[in-house]
């Protein structure tokens, strides 16, 4: 039997590769494809210990923050400032879990973006790090980088800021 | 044209029953994520009533201040486990005036709520935030853990609603034996949620004070967290002052940030 024949084409090839493409994720239903990527997903995040993720994803990429908000690009290397604790009580948190995606120190002591926005929050300066006053409020200065303290739940964090003495 | 019609279905029927199969096989990987229906908790009548007990009689107590030892597992990067502890002292009356101060290992903090306000320092760093907060000790602490994401340690017993609170996420719970709490008589019991195992042990006598408090955090390699209460004081006289802040010299009014997302209202498993 011959397949140059168009019809043949139509009957042998189409089915055989609509079923192939289905199956391998090229087309929009495909459970193959959901599976490959949510165990991806899977195996990329580890959840943190607010429900959420402190990770770096399949390329070190994502990290997913404790309410399932902040998204950190995680350079390389990144220091992770925060221990695992635990962090859920009957009804609600209990103790100091890293709180995700706010606790990621770049390589130089700079802070990736945090999850409110504005600059990153850091649970613990970087060594080097100095405190400055200006205009009566403390800031702290690290490699060039400003944070200011500030709370975020019931513990003082550091959130990075534009150099608050700059005109 | 019989013949050809036969070519065609030994060419389709074996492809579409191959398509059949693969989502046969495939379809549950998508049911999967499909929601539980809610069961109602496994838990034993026993373990309900000595849990109910406690919780009438914390609720019915206008004042108290209790002591407690707190321990708590931490995970380092490095995958080692290690403990820390800190001292919690606790005193509320009711409806509305609180304050618990906590002094530990990594913090020594502070947090007063006076009917109007909540204020939390920290006083190793010498910073403090305060924010407005409804004019009773359940809604406030409620609005704090919402809107701010307050930790709010052992709130769980000071709510006058702890029992709703405490059963609402339990899958089950037990009566698992009478047991000793630094000398003093207790029922044992041990419930489960999903992602955290919680026991407490409470006094056997006329005044069912929690004597301790143990949670395991399933979702977190087993982390636990203990509080040993050490003393508890249904009589206290307490200072004038005790429930309003006065921020120390050089101390330094910092601000907060909101809770990125609120919490869900009065949910078992939400945090």
């Amino acid at each position: 039997m011959q397949i140059t024949k168009p019809k043949a084409i139509l009957q042998k090839v189409l089915p055989l590769f609509l079923c192939l493409a289905m199956l391998a994720g090229l087309l929009p239903v495909s459970p193959l494809g959901t599976m490959l990527i949510n165990d991806a997903e899977a195996r990329g995040a580890a959840r943190g210990p607010g429900g959420g993720a402190a990770v770096a994803g399949p390329r070190g990429a994502a990290a997913v923050g404790p309410r399932g908000n902040a998204v950190a690009a995680t350079p390389r290397n990144y220091v992770h400032t925060g221990n695992a604790s635990v962090a859920a009580g009957p009804r609600r948190a209990y103790a100091e879990g890293p709180r995700g995606g706010a606790a990621y120190v770049g390589p130089r002591g700079a802070a990736v973006r945090g999850p409110y926005g504005g600059g990153a929050v850091v649970r613990t300066m970087p060594v080097g790090a100095r405190a400055v006053a200006i205009a009566g409020a403390t800031y702290y200065v690290a490699s060039g980088v400003y944070y200011r303290p500030v709370y975020e739940g019931s513990t003082v964090v550091y959130q990075e800021v534009e150099n608050p003495g700059a005109q | 044209m019989i013949e050809k019609r036969r070519t065609l279905y030994r060419q389709w029927v074996p492809l579409g029953a191959a398509l059949v199969l693969s989502f046969c096989i495939l379809a549950p990987a998508w049911s999967a994520e499909a929601p539980k229906k809610a069961k109602a908790p496994d838990i034993e009548p026993k373990a309900g009533e000595v849990l109910r007990q406690m919780c009438d009689y914390l609720k019915n107590l206008p004042q108290f201040s209790v002591q407690a030892e707190v321990t708590e597992d931490v995970l380092l990067t490095s995958g080692q486990r290690i403990q820390y502890a800190r001292s919690v002292e606790a005193s509320v009356r009711r409806p509305d005036r609180m304050r618990a101060e906590s002094v530990g290992d990594r913090d020594n903090r502070q947090l007063v709520y006076d009917g109007k306000t909540i204020t939390l320092m920290d006083r190793s760093k010498n910073f403090y935030t305060t924010i407005t907060a409804p004019p009773e000790i359940d809604a406030a602490l409620d609005h704090g853990v919402q809107a701010f994401n307050l930790r709010a340690p052992l709130a769980d017993l000071i709510y006058t609603k702890s029992y709703e609170y405490l059963t609402a996420g339990a899958l089950s719970g037990f009566y698992a034996g009478l047991s000793k709490v630094q000398g003093v008589p207790c029922h044992h019991l041990a419930f489960r949620q999903k992602d955290i195992d919680w026991q407490i042990w409470i006094e056997n006598s006329p005044t069912p004070a929690p004597r301790k408090f143990l949670i395991t955090d399933k979702t977190a390699q087993g982390l636990q967290f203990t509080a040993v209460f050490t003393r508890w004081n249904t009589s206290p006289q307490f200072e004038e002052g005790l429930f309003t802040f006065v921020a120390p010299e050089k101390a330094e009014k910092i601000d907060i940030l909101p809770a990125a997302t609120p919490a869900p209202p009065k949910k078992g498993q939400k945090r």
